[in-house]
């Protein structure tokens, strides 16, 4: 009897525990599954840089072939309310897997000498170039293949396959919106080109910065691309002949100075890649050694530790350099305002690779700005049309994208008119690290015009004919100088009469536009005239340029209706009557704001497009994935 | 859709759940599963659905069929099973294995003819094997005949065992389609089993096929002896866990509606030989093929190794349309059959550890030969293996990875042996001692599934992409 009392009691405690057991979890799911669907969703990681999926429509079709669902369980996961912190969390997770050692991310195993590997890393990088079709009325030139989806899985690839790598579609065609973007699409960009450079991966943790821990970007180039980037600068010496000075200088990455030696097979020497490239400048183009004074000082904080980019003490040193070039003695680092922003700042080597230790090692934002007067302007890249007063100096750029304090960003063509009083003129051609170089010009040049070799939609020669320029200087960081597709960017400067812009969309008759800004006039027209108003209204303006605003109306008001959304959506945000306004009060958007105002999701899910253009990519994908 | 996954933790789950425990009854109750089994099999790719009802209805009519004949005693009946057969094994065949037999056909004739790789249709090994277990049952007088097709669909559909198993007979659930009991009990074993597999699958899974995929996908360098190594065992952890987490899930979630499944695996490394492992291991296929293919050909009366060859050739050809999963199983198959010949009589003789060491060597060996489809990267790792790749033994990725996830690899050797088990006959055997103490042990318990689950939550916002392995066999 005992026995069988014994028993009923603990059947009476197992049930109680299941009861408790069941309870709670049925809550959990139930709970959690209702909260989900209640909480707002986010649109936009902030720390990823990148648009999140998006709801799906639902079409019979897009339900049989199965593409409803799946992007319904994309966006489900995708769009978790609060993802951003549960992601850190999950960083946190990651790390405490077992015990910190340095990651490598996207980084191949190399057993042998790195010269074996140049042969096999040509190969790769032909066969990864992808056909990429663009939407019609987007002009493309950068846009990064997926990562493959194997490599997404395990969490430390780099989430670049969903980056909206290029932004300047409609919007920016519109021209009231460049300095709204300010900062905003600025790191788009840069987000872009990163992944467009052939890279051996990066390394996280193994690596210490300035006395702290740091991230890495292998680097992968080689001489055939090299090479190439030579021989199309010494092609432009010829055409501009004698009456201009052409300057190359190609720039290394921290990789260079901070890798440890253990590592050192698992990049290619920048040194050697530089004067390789440097020994087969023909035709009087000027090299500038930036290599060795950036080593004599890399015990200073010439480079981030979480972003790809050089600090703006590099680039200053860069600039001594470069004024040793051109006979100038550069102003010394206490002539500057120096200024450092509060914020931290986590670069976008965090944004690859997710890894809390860059996290946790954030780096210190220090800018040197000039005392002395001047003013900028940014001009549309395609019509070269005047848009914008451009402060140089972005100040309330923020997070991730801070770097975007510098000009605003990448694609901005920007005109600077000095004071320097020295008689010369110069055109400077550029990615992400001349941004930061270029306000140093300002002493040393009475105008500066800064191209961004991806975004301009004039012929270089030409251009630099018509401005009068005495100077033309090539700034490249050394992954940039290996890739070719920046170097087809440089060559179709050189080639193209309108540049690097590809004009996709054939003109259509019926005006997408049909929304309507504050005047009841579709917004895109009255964009137009502002434009053209500026336009005559500025002096500085060479008359020729007005012309190509009218040859290069139709591109623009051709946009797909998706991106045009987007556009009307950013015009009627800021209602610009006056772009001085805009620029006051656009500081903060870039924090407050998250980008999807300002970027057009562009690469990501192209708007069914109805004249595609196939384009060449090459991305280091496979390089990446590892 | 799988199981590892937000959306269907928590919005598919909680619904069905709610939804099935709305109405009381039985008939309503399994309109709620097959509406929404099918809805859960369309996530992955609609089209196929179609399929799948047209299979539950061929063999669902194969039934009716040879139950007609039988009763009438006439030889007929027979058809049934040889219709079932045709179509269902025709349909694996079009489906899994025409490219790979067209190939190797042209391959051998030089021939070109036209080769077409289809998609797999999700989950179709495991439900065409199901259905062909009730047909035989039925010829057999194992199972009594299914007259209403609902009911017939459901237990084909059934989602916690359609996309990858285990292979549940018809047998093992026909009671229970028609009559179910609640129990809180199951509900809550139920709960505990699903939350369990997710771990497995997530956090210990996951974290090791990412591990194995990095050092296994070498491509311009050869892989070094400490990578290879590493790689393979990272893929054999990561391969139970996978596949019993998954297994796992699926007998917790029929648990919470009521069904219960014969368990899949049993810690199949703790195993002293091959035979032992294959008892442990996928115990839902070892025993299909050994009631349906071994023991009708004879078993080990008649021609044994002819029988045994058979079997384990179709065990690996099973797992995927490609030589190494040939090799595979008829790598296995030698090993059981040699046991059967003298080597278990040696192991028996000697101390357990040799078996042990003997059976995780093979097992390692076997997976070496299961992960590479291609078999020159085969050749290259086991190479590898064995230093012969002129290079140095070892490589700091494969040692910071190795360092990087060291916690999660002792885990992983030490929940592949039957901790969790023991320790919960132990929790269940002081309920009957003392409340205090059970209920210490029930609230720790809980915890830890919360914990689990918040781990494996969070982990899954950030992995976006983890399919099963098991998905596409």
């Amino acid at each position: 009897m005992g026995y069988v009392r014994i028993n009923l009691k603990a059947d009476a405690r197992k049930r109680a525990a299941s009861i408790i057991t069941t309870s709670v979890f049925l809550a959990l799911f139930i709970g959690i599954g209702a909260v989900s669907l209640i909480l707002e969703r986010p649109t936009v990681s902030e720390t990823e840089n990148r648009e999140l999926e998006t709801f799906p429509k639902f079409s019979l079709e897009s339900y049989l072939n199965g593409s409803f669902t799946a992007q319904l369980d994309k966006y489900f996961t995708d769009t978790v309310p609060f993802r951003d912190t549960l992601n850190e969390y999950a960083a946190v997770l990651e790390n405490a897997k077992g015990i910190p050692s340095p990651q490598f991310y996207g980084v191949e195993i190399v057993n042998h000498d790195p010269e074996e590997i140049i042969d096999s890393l040509d190969t790769e990088y032909a066969e990864i170039t992808t056909e990429t079709s663009v939407p019609d009325g987007q002009e493309r030139i950068a846009v990064p293949a997926e990562i493959s989806s194997a490599s997404i899985s395990e969490g430390s690839a780099m989430p670049v396959e969903t980056s909206p790598s290029v932004t300047f579609s409609s919007s920016e065609a519109s021209g009231t919106e460049t300095s709204q973007s300010g900062a905003g699409s600025a790191d788009e960009e840069f987000v872009g080109d990163i992944t467009d450079f052939l890279n051996n991966g990066i390394i996280v943790n193994g690596v210490d910065m300035y006395g702290e821990k740091a991230g890495i970007m292998l680097f992968g180039g080689n001489d055939t691309q090299g090479e190439r980037y030579a021989n199309i600068i010494s092609s432009y010496k010829r055409e501009l002949g004698d009456s201009v000075n052409v300057y190359n200088m190609v720039v290394p990455t921290s990789v260079e100075f901070y890798l440890p030696k253990k590592y050192s097979k698992y990049s290619n020497s920048e040194k050697r890649e530089i004067e390789f490239i440097y020994s087969k400048l023909t035709d009087g183009v000027i090299p500038v050694d930036a290599y060795s004074v950036l080593e004599a000082h890399k015990d200073e904080y010439i480079y981030f530790r979480t972003d790809h980019h050089w600090s703006d003490l590099g680039a200053y040193y860069a600039y001594t350099a470069f004024c040793n070039a051109i006979g100038q003695t550069p102003p010394a680092l206490s002539e500057y305002t120096v200024k450092t922003k509060d914020e931290p700042f986590v670069g976008s080597l965090y944004g690859y690779t997710n890894d809390i230790t860059l996290k946790n090692n954030p780096d210190t934002f220090t800018y040197y700005m000039t005392k002395s007067d001047f003013k900028g302007e940014t001009y549309n890249y395609r019509t070269l049309t005047l848009s914008e007063a451009n402060p140089i100096f972005h100040q309330y750029a923020s997070g991730s994208n801070m770097y975007g304090m510098f000009l605003g960003g990448d694609g901005y063509h920007v005109k600077i008119t000095t004071s320097a009083g020295t008689g010369r003129k110069i055109v400077m051609f550029k990615e992400s690290y001349g941004n930061a170089f270029a306000p140093y010009l300002i002493d040393s040049f009475d105008e500066i015009y800064v191209i961004d070799i991806r975004y301009f939609g004039k012929n270089a020669v030409q251009y630099i004919k018509d401005v009068g320029a005495t100077d033309v200087l090539f700034i490249n960081n050394v992954f940039a100088a290996n890739t070719s597709k920046l170097i087809d960017g440089i060559e179709r400067l050189l080639t193209s009469p309108t540049g690097t812009v590809v004009y996709t969309a054939p003109p259509v008759t019926t005006s997408v536009p049909v929304e309507t800004d504050q005047q009841g006039l579709p917004v895109g027209q009255v964009s137009q005239s502002q434009q053209q108003q500026t336009v005559q209204g500025q002096q500085v303006q060479p008359v020729q340029q007005t012309q190509q605003v009218q040859q290069t109306q139709s591109p623009q008001q051709t946009q797909p209706s998706a991106s045009t959304t987007q556009a009307v959506q950013t015009t009627q945000t800021t209602k610009t009557a006056q772009p001085q306004q805009t620029q006051q009060t656009t500081g903060a958007p870039a924090v407050t704001a998250p980008p999807t105002t300002t970027a057009p999701p562009a690469a990501t899910t192209p708007p069914a497009p109805t004249a595609a253009v196939p384009q060449t990519v090459t991305s280091p994908a496979g390089k990446i994935s590892g | 859709m799988v199981f590892s996954d937000l959306l269907f933790i928590y919005m598919f789950l909680p619904l069905c759940l709610v939804l099935y425990y709305i109405f009381p009854n039985t008939t309503y109750r399994n309109g709620i599963l097959i509406i929404f089994s099918l809805v859960f099999y369309s996530f992955g790719e609609p089209i196929w659905v179609l399929l799948l009802i047209g299979s539950a209805l061929v063999d669902y009519l194969n039934g009716l069929f040879i139950d007609k004949y039988k009763r009438r005693r006439s030889r007929i009946a027979v058809l049934g099973v040889v219709m079932s057969l045709i179509i269902n094994l025709g349909v694996l065949v079009l489906f899994k294995y025409s490219g790979f037999i067209m190939e190797n056909i042209n391959a051998l004739t030089g021939l070109s003819l036209p080769v077409r790789h289809f998609t797999l249709p999700i989950g179709i090994s495991f439900y065409t094997f199901q259905t062909i277990s009730y047909t035989v049952d039925v010829y057999c007088g194992r199972a009594r005949v299914q007259r209403n097709f609902l009911n017939f669909l459901l237990y084909v559909s059934l989602f916690f065992q359609l996309v990858a198993g285990p292979i549940v007979r018809y047998t093992t659930v026909a009671s229970e389609i028609s009559r179910r009991r609640f129990s809180v009990f199951d509900m809550s074993k139920g709960i505990e089993r699903f939350i369990f597999g997710l771990g497995k699958k997530v956090i210990i899974a996951n974290s090791m096929g990412s591990i194995a995929d990095k050092l296994l996908t070498f491509e311009n360098a050869p892989v070094s002896t400490a990578a290879a190594w590493a790689g393979i065992l990272m893929f054999s952890f990561q391969i139970y866990y996978d596949f019993s987490g998954y297994s796992d899930m699926a007998i917790g979630l029929g648990l919470m509606f009521g069904f219960h499944f014969d368990e899949n695996f049993n810690y199949p490394y703790v195993s002293k030989s091959a035979s032992e492992f294959w008892r442990r291991w996928h115990i839902s296929l070892g025993t299909f093929f050994r009631d349906y293919v071994y023991i009708p050909m004879g078993g080990n009366r008649r021609h044994q190794v002819l029988n045994i060859a058979v079997v384990w050739f179709l065990t690996g050809f099973w797992h995927g349309a490609s030589w190494n999963y040939i090799f595979w199983g008829l790598f296995w198959g030698f090993l059981v059959a040699i046991e059967k010949l003298f080597l278990r009589k040696v192991l028996d003789k000697i101390p357990s550890i040799f078996g042990h060491l003997y059976l995780l060597a093979a097992a390692v060996a076997g997976w070496l030969l299961f992960y590479f489809e291609d078999l020159g990267r085969l050749k290259q790792c086991f190479w590898g293996m064995f230093g012969k790749n002129g290079i140095p033994l070892s490589d700091d990725i494969t040692l910071s990875l190795l360092n990087g996830s060291c916690f999660i690899i002792i885990a992983a050797a030490v929940f592949s042996c039957p901790i969790y088990r023991i320790v919960g006959e132990k929790t269940d055997a002081l309920a009957a001692r003392s409340a205090a103490a059970y209920t210490a042990a029930k609230i720790g318990e809980n915890i830890i599934l919360i914990g689990i689950l918040a781990v494996s939550s969070i982990l899954l916002v950030k992995q976006s992409y983890n399919p099963f392995l098991y998905f596409r066999y």
